[in-house]
C-alpha cells in the first residue's frame, strides 16, 4: 500500500508539522510497518512548463534537434534535444523543461546537473525532461506529461517531490479503510492528536435526461449499488497533478476517465467502476449471479468462464462486469467514448474472494472488497468523481443518483468495561486518556461521566461506544483495547512475568528419546541432516519407489517438491552427490516422519523414521554402517539385537510396507536388525540399480529403522543390575567348519548364546574369526566361549561340559563339526 | 660336620652378597640369581638335603640356610629394581617423538535446529512450560478455523497454504495444535510447540517454504500483554545469551485481540542485520498477542475469567540472527559443510 505525503496534506494540514521519518516512525508502531519512504523528485530543480515555440534541425548533426521554449512571458530558451523525439516535441506543445542550474535524474537514476552547454556548435540551455528523467517511471522514452493548460513557466518542483510511504498490507488485513489515503490519513490524525479534514461535497446538479434502473437481483451479496450518468464527456490525458499523482503511487495514467475511478479509490477507498453509457445501450442495469455457460472478455483481455455462484453486472443482452473484480472489454471507455456510468457498489466480501479465486483474477479492487468494505461511502465516492470528471472533462450530469441498497451500515454500539484495558493491556491509562484516545478514532464514548477517575475503584466501569461504519474490524471489547493501546502505544507497556506454581512440568519422554537416538548418532559418527517433507516423482522413481499412494499437494511450487514422502532415504540418497564433492567418507542421518494418507483418522498417519546413509569411495561401507549402527543400538540399552541376513530370512515375517522398502536394499547384502521377535529396522548396501540410477561411483550402505519400535523396547527395558562377579571368567576357543549361505551365523552365534547353565552367571560366545582355506575352499569359524561361575573357578571338566554342549548342539542343529587342528 | 655346612654357608653369602654388588646389568643378574638360589644352586641343594641330617643339625642348618636364603634373594630384589630403573631412565632419554602432527579425525555434529530446539525447549521447560508437537498435515479446521480464521474468510489469503488432495492442509503455522491444547488442559495452561510448518512461497535468502516455528501459549486468570513481554524478553535474553531490546508494535492475527510484533534490536547482532531491517534498526522476529476470545471459548475457556498470550517464532530466524548465518536455505541443504560449524 502507497500513501502520498503530499496527499495526506490535504486531510490534515497540520502534518507538516511532522517530517515523513517521525510519521512512519509512528505509524509503525501504532499501525502497520512502513517499509520504506521512497523520496519521490529528491534532487530534482529548476523544472518548469515550457511552451515549445519553434523546432527545428541541427545544422551539423542529424541526431540533434533544435527547440526554442517559452519558460515565461518574457523569456526563451533554445535547447537541443534528441531528433528522435521529434514526434513528441512539435510547436505549440508544453513540457517540463529543466533550465540552467537544475538537475534531473541520469540513466542510474543518479541526479544529474543541467547547464548551458555548447553541443557541435549550438548552444543549449536547458534540457527537455523525459518521464524518467523526472524519475516517474523507468522507461526512457519522451512521452508527454503536460497535456492540460498548465500556465507556462509553473514550477514543476512540488508536484514531483514527494514522499511515498509503503506500508506493510498484512497487518491491515482486516482494515480495508487504510487501504486509502483517507483511512491513513484519520489514522494519523489520531496518532498525533492532529485535526482532520473531511473534505465532503455534497451537492451536485442532477438532472433526469437519462433514467437508468439498477436491479439489484442478489441482495444477498450486493448491499448497495450507486450510480449517476454524465454526458459530453471528452476523453483525453489526465492532468498533470493527476498524472503524477498516479505515477508516483506506481500506477500508469491510462486517460482522464479511467484515471478518475483509480483516484477515487486511492483517495477513499471506494472501487469505482465507469462504463462508457452508450456501449451499454441501456437503460436497466442489473446485479445478478451468472448463468450457466455465461462468459466474459475482461478490460484485460481475457475470456472468463463464469460459475453460477459468481456476480456479475450486466444489461438485458450482455454482461459488462465481474462485480467488484474487473469489468468487461465491450463497454470499456475508449477515445470515441462521449457517455458514461459511474459505478460505485458494495459487495460480499466472501463473494469476491471465492469468485477471484476460482477465476485466479485478482484487481485493487477485488483486494479491496474482500477485506469487508463498509457500504456507507459509495455516494460520496460517485460525487466525488462527478466533481473532478466536471472540472478535467468538462462532462455534465446527465442522470438523477440512483441508489439502490438492501441497508446502509449503521453505527454500532459495543458496550465497554474500561477495566478490560488494564486487564488485557497491562497497563494503566487514565480514564481522560481512554476517552481521548477513543475520541480521536472517531468512537463515541456514553456514560463515562458516571465513572471515577480512577477507574479499577469499580469493577464495571461500562460505557457504550458508537463504532463508525467504516471500522466494521471493531466487533468485540478486546478490539477496543488493541485500539486504545496501540494509540497509547505498545512500546509504553512494561514487561513483566506471570508468577506461576513451582510444580515440575511433564517430561516429554518422546522428545527427550527423540534427542537421545539423534545425540548417539551423533556420537557414533553420523552428520544429523534436514530434508524436505517433500520429494518429487523423479527421485523416488530413481529409488525404485511409487509415487502413487503418496499424500499429494495440490498446489506444490515444483515438481520436486509435489508429494509427502512416505520414505526418508529418497531424500538422504539426493543428498550424496552434494557432500561426495567434498568429502571421501561420510555418514549421515534424518530422524523425521513420514506421512501416509488414511480414512480412518483426522490426520494422516505420522511416522518417525530413522534413516541413515554411510558413504564410502572406497572402503567397505556396509561394516562401516554395521558398526556403527550396532554401537549406537548398544549407546540406547538395545544391546540384545541381532542380525539376519535378509537372504535367509522368512519373508512371511516381512510386512507388506517393508517389502517395498527393501526394494532400496541390495537383496544379497542386506541385514535385518531384530530384537526378540520384533524388527527394528534394515541395514545394507544400496541397491546398486539404484545406486547407478543416481549415478553414483561409490559403495553407499543404507539403514531404515523404526523408531517408534526402538522407543517402544528403550521404555520397556530398566537396568538388571547384578553384583560384580570378581571370580575369573574363562575362555576356549573351538573352531567349526562350517557350510556357506545355508543358515546365518549370526543365528549360530545367537544360538549358542542362549545355552543355559545354572551355574554360570556368565556365558558369551565371541566371533573370532572366519577363514577360507584358499585350496579347498572350507570355510572354518572360530567362536570364543566366555564362561564364569556364581561362586568359584571353574574346573576344568566343567568347561569340558560347557563345550560338549556346544559341539553337541552345532552337530544335531546345523551338522557342524568341530575341526581339530 | 654342622660346622662344615656353616661355613660353606657364610661362604656362599659373603661370595652371593659381593657378585650382586658387583653385577651392573639384568641379564648378569639373572644369571647369579640361577646361580645363587636357582633350583640347582648349592643353596637349594643344601635346604634340599636338611632332610638328611640328624635333629639336631637339621634346626640349625634349617635356620641359618633359610636366613642366608632369604637374604639374598632381598639382595636380589633390591639390586634389580636399581638396575631396572636405570635400564628405563635410558631408554626413555633415548626414545625422542614427534607427537605434534594433528591426528586424523571427523566429528559429526548435530542439525543446528536439533540443537537450537533443544536449547529453546530447555529454556521455556525451565519457566514452566510443557512441550507437544504438532502434526504436519492437519485438517483445515485445527490449522485454519479453530484459530479463528473461518473457512472462506479472506483473512486466509494471509496465509500461502498447501494443499493435499484428501483435503488436509500443510500447516501453516503450530497454532495448528492450539485448540486441541485448550481444549484438553485447564488453566494454567503453558505450552510450548515447536514444529515444522509449510508456506506455498518462493524460496530467496530470507524465505523458506519450509521452517521451524515455535508456537507459545501460556492461559491463566489475570494474563496480560506485559507478561507476554515478559516472557518472550526472558526468553531472547537467555537465548541470544545477552540482554536483548524489544519492540513490541501492533499487528494482525485473527487468533489474537490485540495482536502485535515483536522486534529486535540488531544492533546487538552486527553489520549484517543492518540491511536486513532495511535501516530501522528492529528486526521483526515473532507475531504474538492476547488469545482472541473465540479461540479461548471455542475450547471451552471463559474469555472473561481467563485470559492468555500465543506467540509464534520463527526457529531458523532466530539461529541466523544468532550465527549471523546469511542464507535460510542452508538448513535444508544437507550439506554437511553448514552442519559441522554447529
Amino acid at each position: 500500500m502507497f500513501i502520498s505525503y503530499n496527499w495526506l496534506k490535504k486531510y490534515i494540514p497540520g502534518i507538516i508539522d511532522h517530517s515523513p521519518e517521525e510519521i512512519a516512525k509512528k505509524v509503525s508502531l501504532s499501525l502497520a510497518e512502513v517499509e520504506k519512504i521512497e523520496r519521490k523528485g529528491e534532487g530534482l530543480n529548476k523544472i518548469v512548463v515550457g511552451e515549445i515555440t519553434e523546432v527545428r534541425n541541427h545544422p551539423t548533426n542529424a541526431k540533434f534537434a533544435i527547440a526554442t521554449v517559452k519558460i515565461s512571458d518574457s523569456q526563451k530558451i533554445t535547447v537541443v534535444f534528441a531528433g528522435s523525439n521529434q514526434d513528441y516535441v512539435k510547436e505549440g506543445v508544453l513540457y517540463p523543461v529543466c533550465i540552467d542550474g537544475g538537475s534531473v535524474y541520469d540513466s542510474n537514476n543518479n541526479i544529474k546537473r543541467i547547464v548551458k552547454t555548447e553541443l557541435e556548435g549550438v548552444i543549449s540551455e536547458g534540457m527537455l525532461c523525459s518521464l524518467a528523467e523526472l524519475g516517474l517511471e523507468n522507461e526512457k522514452k519522451g512521452l508527454t506529461l503536460i497535456e492540460d493548460n498548465l500556465p507556462v513557466g509553473t514550477d514543476l518542483i512540488p508536484l514531483l517531490q514527494d514522499y511515498i510511504f509503503e506500508i506493510e498490507n498484512k497487518s491491515i488485513t482486516h482494515r480495508p479503510d487504510c487501504f486509502s489515503h483517507k483511512g491513513i490519513a484519520r489514522e494519523i490524525s489520531a496518532m498525533f492528536d492532529l485535526e482532520f479534514k473531511e473534505n465532503n461535497e455534497n451537492d451536485i446538479t442532477t438532472n433526469e435526461k437519462e433514467k437508468i434502473k439498477i436491479n439489484i437481483l442478489a441482495n444477498d451479496v450486493c448491499s448497495r449499488f450507486s450510480c449517476i450518468s454524465m454526458r459530453d464527456i471528452k476523453v483525453k490525458s489526465s492532468p498533470t497533478w493527476l498524472k503524477i499523482f498516479l505515477y508516483n503511487l506506481g500506477q500508469k495514467p491510462i486517460n482522464n476517465i479511467v484515471d478518475v475511478s483509480n483516484y477515487i479509490m486511492l483517495d477513499m477507498g471506494q472501487p469505482m467502476h465507469i462504463y462508457d453509457l452508450d456501449k451499454l445501450n441501456t437503460k436497466q442495469v442489473y446485479v445478478r449471479r451468472a448463468k450457466k455457460g455465461e462468459k466474459i472478455e475482461t478490460i484485460n483481455h481475457k475470456s472468463y468462464q463464469l460459475k453460477i455462484n459468481h456476480l456479475v453486472i450486466s444489461t438485458e443482452k450482455n454482461i459488462e462486469g465481474i462485480a467488484g473484480i474487473m469489468g468487461s472489454h465491450r463497454s470499456e471507455i475508449d477515445a470515441n467514448t462521449n457517455n458514461i456510468l459511474i459505478e460505485a457498489a458494495n459487495f460480499d466480501m466472501f463473494s469476491i474472494r471465492r469468485t477471484g479465486m476460482e477465476l485466479g483474477l485478482q484487481s485493487d479492487a477485488s483486494i479491496r472488497f474482500s477485506k469487508g468494505l463498509t457500504n456507507t461511502i459509495t455516494k460520496d465516492a460517485v460525487i466525488a468523481a462527478v466533481k473532478i470528471l466536471e472540472d478535467i472533462s468538462h462532462a455534465e450530469v446527465s442522470s438523477k443518483f440512483t441508489d439502490e441498497y438492501v441497508g446502509i451500515d449503521e453505527i454500532k454500539t459495543i458496550e465497554f468495561n474500561l477495566n478490560i484495558i488494564k486487564r488485557l493491556g497491562g497497563v494503566t491509562i487514565e480514564k481522560s486518556k481512554i476517552i481521548s484516545i477513543l475520541n480521536s478514532l472517531n468512537i463515541g464514548v456514553e456514560g463515562a461521566e458516571n465513572i471515577p477517575s480512577e477507574i479499577s475503584k469499580i469493577p464495571n466501569a461500562n460505557v457504550i461506544l458508537t463504532i463508525p461504519p467504516y471500522r466494521k474490524d471493531l466487533n468485540i471489547p478486546q478490539d477496543i483495547v488493541e485500539e486504545v493501546v496501540r494509540i497509547y502505544g505498545y512500546e509504553n507497556i512494561n514487561p513483566d512475568v506471570p508468577s506461576k506454581s513451582i510444580s515440575p512440568t511433564p517430561q516429554n519422554k518422546d522428545y527427550e528419546f527423540t534427542y537421545l537416538c539423534k545425540r548417539q548418532l551423533v556420537a557414533v559418527g553420523f552428520d544429523e541432516i534436514y530434508n524436505y517433507s517433500f520429494v518429487g516423482s523423479s527421485t523416488y522413481k530413481k529409488s525404485n519407489l511409487s509415487t502413487e499412494a503418496l499424500l499429494k499437494v495440490i498446489n506444490a511450487i515444483a515438481p520436486e517438491l509435489e508429494f509427502f514422502r512416505d520414505n526418508l532415504l529418497p531424500s538422504l540418497i539426493e543428498k550424496v552427490e552434494l557432500n561426495s564433492s567434498t568429502f571421501d567418507n561420510f555418514g549421515f542421518f534424518e530422524l523425521s516422519r513420514i506421512l501416509k494418507r488414511t480414512l480412518e483418522e483426522e490426520v494422516p498417519i505420522h511416522q518417525k523414521k530413522i534413516a541413515v546413509l554411510q558413504y564410502s569411495k572406497k572402503g567397505d561401507s556396509n561394516e562401516d554402517l554395521k558398526s556403527k549402527i550396532s554401537k549406537f543400538l548398544y549407546s540406547i540399552n538395545l544391546q540384545n539385537f541381532s542380525f539376519r541376513n535378509l537372504y535367509n530370512f522368512d519373508k512371511s515375517k516381512i510386512s507388506k510396507e517393508d517389502k517395498e522398502l527393501l526394494s532400496l536394499f541390495h537383496p544379497n547384502q542386506t541385514l535385518l536388525i531384530t530384537y526378540s521377535n520384533q524388527i527394528l529396522g534394515y541395514l545394507g548396501l544400496l541397491n546398486p540399480i539404484i545406486n547407478n540410477n543416481f549415478g553414483f561411483d561409490a559403495n553407499i550402505s543404507i539403514a531404515y529403522l523404526d523408531y517408534q519400535t526402538i522407543f517402544d523396547i528403550f521404555s520397556s527395558l530398566k537396568p538388571d543390575f547384578k553384583s560384580i562377579n570378581y571370580f575369573p571368567s574363562v575362555y576356549r576357543d573351538t573352531n567349526f567348519k562350517v557350510s556357506q549361505n545355508e543358515v546365518d551365523y549370526g543365528e549360530i552365534i545367537d544360538e549358542l548364546s542362549n545355552i543355559r547353565n545354572e551355574q554360570l552367571s556368565k556365558w558369551e560366545v565371541k566371533f573370532l574369526d572366519l577363514y577360507t582355506d584358499q585350496a579347498t575352499n572350507e570355510k572354518y569359524l572360530t567362536l570364543r566361549f566366555i564362561m564364569q561361575k556364581e561362586k568359584g573357578t571353574l574346573s576344568e571338566k566343567e568347561i569340558e561340559e560347557m563345550v560338549k554342549k556346544v559341539t553337541l548342539l552345532m552337530e544335531e542343529k546345523y551338522n557342524i563339526q568341530e575341526r581339530y587342528i | 660336620m654342622i660346622q662344615d655346612v656353616e661355613k660353606k654357608l657364610k661362604a656362599l653369602e659373603i661370595e652371593a652378597l659381593a657378585s650382586i654388588k658387583k653385577v651392573s646389568d639384568l641379564q648378569n643378574l639373572k644369571d647369579l640369581q640361577v646361580k645363587y638360589i636357582g633350583r640347582k644352586s648349592e643353596l637349594v641343594e643344601i635346604l634340599r638335603n636338611i632332610k638328611d641330617l640328624d635333629k639336631e643339625a637339621k634346626i640349625a642348618i634349617g635356620k641359618l640356610s633359610n636366613e642366608i636364603k632369604n637374604k639374598i634373594e632381598k639382595e636380589f630384589e633390591a639390586k634389580e629394581s636399581i638396575l631396572k630403573n636405570s635400564q628405563l631412565e635410558t631408554e626413555i632419554k633415548g626414545k625422542k617423538l614427534d607427537l605434534s602432527i594433528p591426528s586424523n579425525i571427523e566429528v559429526s555434529k548435530l542439525h543446528p535446529i536439533t540443537q537450537m530446539l533443544d536449547l529453546t525447549i530447555g529454556i521455556f521447560q525451565r519457566m514452566g512450560f510443557e512441550i507437544e508437537f504438532p502434526f504436519e498435515v492437519d485438517t483445515p479446521y485445527n490449522n485454519f478455523t479453530a484459530v479463528n480464521i473461518p473457512e472462506d474468510h479472506p483473512v486466509r489469503d494471509v496465509w500461502d497454504t498447501f494443499w493435499t488432495d484428501d483435503g488436509h492442509v500443510a500447516i501453516t503455522h503450530t497454532s495448528s495444535m492450539q485448540h486441541r491444547i485448550l481444549k484438553n488442559n485447564t488453566p494454567p495452561i503453558r505450552f510450548i510447540i515447536p514444529g515444522k510448518t509449510f508456506r506455498n512461497e518462493a524460496t530467496d535468502a530470507r524465505h523458506e517454504h519450509t521452517f521451524y516455528q515455535i508456537e507459545g501459549i501460556y492461559v491463566d486468570k489475570g494474563i496480560n500483554m506485559s507478561h507476554l513481554i515478559g516472557v518472550l524478553k526472558e526468553f531472547l535474553s537467555v537465548f541470544f545469551e545477552q540482554d536483548i531490546n524489544v519492540l513490541f508494535t501492533p499487528d494482525f492475527f485473527p487468533f489474537v485481540e490485540p495482536g502485535g510484533m515483536l522486534s529486535v534490536d540488531c544492533s546487538k547482532f552486527g553489520d549484517k542485520f543492518e540491511k536486513v531491517s532495511k535501516g530501522t534498526g528492529w528486526l521483526e522476529i515473532l507475531g504474538c498477542g492476547m488469545i482472541h476470545p473465540n479461540v479461548l471459548e471455542l475450547a471451552g475457556l471463559d474469555s472473561n475469567v481467563y485470559s492468555g498470550f500465543a506467540w509464534g517464532i520463527g526457529l531458523e530466524r532466530l539461529i541466523m540472527l544468532k550465527y549471523g548465518i546469511d542464507d535460510i536455505r542452508l538448513f535444508h541443504s544437507g550439506d554437511i559443510r553448514f552442519i559441522r560449524q554447529f
